[in-house]
């Protein structure tokens, strides 16, 4: 971990004990959206609450001919346009920006790499960052191996035995499916360690899925039931209610398994699932949340039916507001099979989960945006109030909600006053924001904070990137095998197809409405 | 933001003494009233989250009025519940049989389906009520929830009875830039917080506000080649404001140096200078080197009245020099600077935007911890010496 190593006695009960070491991040693809709605936007943020390091430069990187102005420029606009702090700061933009530089490069170009090495050499002297790089590959995918390659090349990648570091942050999608992730994999390998590798997924910055491991592990009276003895089973829903917006061309190639499932809801089921680990250490964490992964039960091609379920939209009406239908989308091909709507049963084969189906379900153009896991417990063994409960008595289930209203509830049975035994459901909640005063950092703050100090526990590693890829690998091999006649279709602001609520009744279970 | 008020109020004996039973019950009326019940037919559901209970004592109605608009600003973000006490003079506020005034409020953003809410007890108090006060702390607040009292104006530091008011909570909150005779009282707050420390944990919302000027000066010496400076430290020049007409407060320079100090362990003892160096003394670090000291008032905006506008250390080892600097600059005084000179380079250049944080941001940041800070004990202590020896009458 690079963080300051001298001894500081003034750092000794700040907020901040510790502070990156100075570095250089350069960004391939600075002209794309990314860039401008995330990255730039995020380092300013951090830049206005003084937790970057001193000499902290930022080297964007694109084929665009800029200038150093002309990109700088750009990036203000960005950061006025995008940045939670806006509007943007005269005093902080200047010496943020001092730190801005452009390199005009192709990906495929060696000797424009030749160029870049020089820009970093610069920094290293003119702003101490000290042989530090971060490398941010916020290009597209296909680009990767080039870009990788030409760092190497170029000498750019720093050997273990330096003092200085290099990393790489890796942006989704980490392949296609699981062969090509593996390829993927092993082609960065070639030039980085797996240490230097940082693939990032959004999710994991947020806060309240971080709490989540809270929740589980610093509370003493979850973790003894928080298994198959008493839990039926799981539910995680992430619905939007946007479509597609300006990724027709992306979307249709990938559809919600592999944009949501393989990524951000696999990391959200092995956060839930995981064991104790040993302590909070990067390696501690991901090793159990492996585990969890490679548990899920294989799922044949001839079954894949009894494991997922996808769907459509088609025009409807959401919020109020009249939609088009997903073939109706720009750049999507007028009878394109892509799935909007994903639902998945997996299970988990371990001693803790035996039987327990964890229920994952995402959807664009869905009636509400939402993203929470719901954990169902079992029914009481003895229905004592049966013959007098004025409705079928509830489940507990215990909601942790990501977003909106981040929080934590518990539905119980409670006894509704008067003569009579007559219960009703009751929620008990926790709002994250009504406890907490400080206003949750960007996830996107916090992940490359992290990355600048070494810390690596909110980065998908290697081997969970692949376990990942194994059982949705399955399921779209499945699909390929079996396409379907017919898409199934639902109305835009509906919660899916019909297909969707049969697949879980099948099991007698429902969706739950969140 | 929309929400749900409702209130009531709550007749006891007349006289100023306040029939607790009475107040419980009232609150637990209020809490089945339609309104708030009214909700759960609607999509949103209330939500009462007990995190903490919050006691603001106001000297006048004043104050009252201004803790009042803050109280409704923080409590949307912390449901709990929070006791009022404003002290009023006039002989009649007693004649009837008003006890309290107590009310629920429940806050819901759009798009949310979860309201937040919190109640409020709202009691008059006669002037001098520091013998009833803490019984009634301790009787109103709810149990098994850490106790917070907030005393905003100028506590009664010299009043014994003040220390049993501390005594009633978990953490009690002042603020040194109301302070009207501010050397005096913060030697009796070094005073007081020795006397209840173990069980109360004093809270200074002017040390907060120092939390970006050390984060910032710490910054400096994070950086390898800047480090050494810490052990050669020759001055500390400090900057604070003084408006027109304004009160001096030096509280924040105090506590800044108080803090470097307990920090670097520098010796306790410092020697005030004379002539015409008036807020400057001298004391010796760790090696018996002399450091020089010295706190400035600069005419400024009522805005930056007793704030600290810079701080420069400078360092020499005999062979190197290092100056290292963070002053508020730009018209407004919102931005600040950090400049870090080694031997007549700039090694460091950083500026940022640090507004001076409203109350309700420096309370809730108060409110979040019930433990005592050893950081800000220790620079107490050490702003005790100041406060004791130097003359900062003149020295604006």
């Amino acid at each position: 971990m690079q963080t300051a190593t001298v001894e500081n006695p003034l750092r000794e009960g700040l907020r901040l004990e510790r502070v990156p070491a100075p570095c250089a991040m350069v960004i391939f693809g600075a002209s794309g959206d990314l860039t401008r709605r995330k990255l730039m936007p995020a380092l300013y943020n951090l830049a206005i609450e003084g937790l970057l390091p001193s000499g902290f430069s930022v080297v964007g990187y694109a084929r665009r001919d800029m200038s150093n102005e002309t990109f700088r420029a750009q990036m203000r606009d960005a950061v006025d346009k995008y940045s939670r702090r806006r509007p943007v700061d005269p005093n902080v933009w200047e010496t943020f920006e001092q730190g801005i530089s452009y390199v005009d490069g192709n990906f495929e170009d060696a000797g424009d790499y030749q160029k870049l090495g020089k820009e970093l050499d610069r920094l290293d002297k003119e702003r101490g960052t000290s042989g530090n790089r971060i490398y941010y590959l916020a290009a597209p995918p296909t680009a990767y191996q080039t870009i990788v390659d030409n760092l190497g090349v170029a000498g750019l990648v720093c050997e273990a035995q330096d003092e200085s570091w290099t990393r790489l942050v890796v942006e989704k999608p980490f392949g296609r499916d699981l062969g090509s992730a593996i390829a993927l994999n092993e082609h960065l390998h070639t030039v980085f360690r797996e240490k230097q590798i940082y693939r990032i997924d959004h999710y994991l910055g947020k806060e309240t899925v971080q709490n989540i491991m809270a929740f589980r592990f610093a509370n003493g009276i979850f973790e003894p039931i928080w298994s198959r003895n008493y839990i039926d089973h799981v539910q995680i829903t992430v619905a939007e209610t946007i479509g597609i917006e300006d990724r027709g061309g992306y979307y249709d190639h990938a559809g919600a398994l592999r944009d949501m499932v393989q990524n951000h809801m696999l990391q959200l089921l092995s956060v839930i699932g995981m064991e104790p680990p040993i302590n909070f250490g990067a390696d501690a964490v991901r090793d159990e949340k492996v585990k969890t992964l490679r548990a899920i039960r294989p799922i044949s091609p001839e079954a894949v039916d009894e494991y997922a379920v996808r769907g459509q939209y088609a025009p409807g009406w959401v919020a109020g507001e009249e939609v088009e239908g997903y073939r109706q989308e720009p750049k999507v091909n007028p009878e394109s099979a892509t799935e909007t709507f994903v639902a998945v049963k997996l299970l988990i084969d371990n001693w803790r989960w035996a039987g327990v189906p964890f229920y994952l379900r995402t959807g664009k153009r869905l009636p509400r945006r939402v993203t929470e896991i719901a954990i169902q417990f079992k029914s009481v063994p003895h229905p004592l109030f049966k013959s007098t409960a004025g409705s079928p008595l509830e489940p507990n289930v215990l909601t942790l909600r990501i977003q909106p209203d981040e929080g934590i509830s518990l539905k119980i049975a409670a006894k509704v006053p008067g003569p009579s035994i007559r219960l009703r459901s009751v929620n008990m909640g926790f709002l994250y924001g009504t406890s907490f005063f400080v206003e949750s950092p960007d996830a996107y703050e916090r992940l490359l904070l992290d990355c600048m100090y070494g810390e690596s526990t909110l980065f998908t590693r290697r081997d969970e990137t692949e376990a990942a890829w194994k059982p949705i690998t399955e399921i779209l091999e499945g699909w390929a095998i079996a396409p379907p006649q017919r898409i199934p279709q639902y109305d835009a602001g509906t919660w899916g197809p019909a297909e969707a609520d049969a697949f879980i009744a099948r099991d007698g279970r429902s969706w739950r409405r969140p | 933001m929309s929400g749900v008020d409702v209130s009531s109020e709550v007749h006891g004996r007349k006289g100023p003494a306040v029939d607790v039973g009475s107040i419980e019950r009232e609150l637990a009326q209020l809490w089945r009233m339609p309104t708030v019940v009214g909700l759960r037919e609607t999509d949103i559901v209330p939500t009462r989250t007990s995190v903490l209970n919050l006691v603001v004592h106001s000297s006048d109605a004043a104050i009252a009025k201004r803790t009042g608009n803050i109280i409704n600003e923080l409590a949307v973000n912390h449901p709990s519940r929070v006791i009022s006490f404003t002290s009023t003079a006039d002989p009649h506020a007693f004649d009837d049989d008003l006890d309290a005034h107590v009310s629920t409020h429940c806050h819901t953003a759009s798009g949310e389906r979860f309201a937040s809410c919190y109640e409020k007890i709202e009691i008059n108090s006669p002037p001098d009520s520091l013998d009833e006060l803490p019984s009634l702390i301790v009787a109103l607040a709810v149990a098994d929830l850490p106790t917070f009292v907030w005393w905003p104006g100028q506590p009664p530091l010299d009043d014994q009875r003040f220390q049993r008011v501390a005594l009633a909570a978990n953490r009690l909150i002042i603020d040194s830039l109301d302070f009207s005779k501010c050397a005096e009282n913060m030697i009796r707050v070094a005073a007081l917080c020795s006397e209840v420390g173990g069980q109360c944990a004093i809270s200074d919302l002017n040390w907060a506000r120092l939390a970006p000027w050390r984060s910032m000066m710490s910054q400096f010496f994070d950086k390898p080649e800047c480090n050494w400076a810490l052990r050669h430290v020759t001055d500390l020049k400090l900057e604070y404001g003084h408006a027109r007409g304004g009160r001096l407060n030096p509280a924040q320079p105090m506590l800044f140096a108080g803090w470097l100090a307990s920090r670097l362990g520098w010796d306790c003892e410092l020697t005030p200078t004379d002539g015409n160096e008036h807020g400057t003394c001298s004391r010796r670090d760790v090696n018996g080197h002399v450091i020089e000291i010295s706190m400035r008032g600069r005419d400024v905006s009522s805005r930056y009245n007793g704030y600290l506008l810079g701080a420069t250390l400078l360092a020499s080892d005999g062979e190197h020099q290092g100056t290292f600097e963070i002053s508020r600059v730009g018209d407004d005084l919102t931005t600040v600077k950090m400049t870090a000179t080694l031997d007549g380079n700039v090694v460091i250049e950083h500026a940022m935007r640090s507004e001076p944080a409203n109350l309700s941001q420096l309370l809730l940041r108060e409110l979040e911890n019930t433990m005592a800070e050893p950081i800000f004990n220790d620079a107490l202590c050490d702003a005790e010496q100041y406060a004791a020896s130097i003359d900062f009458r003149r020295s604006s």
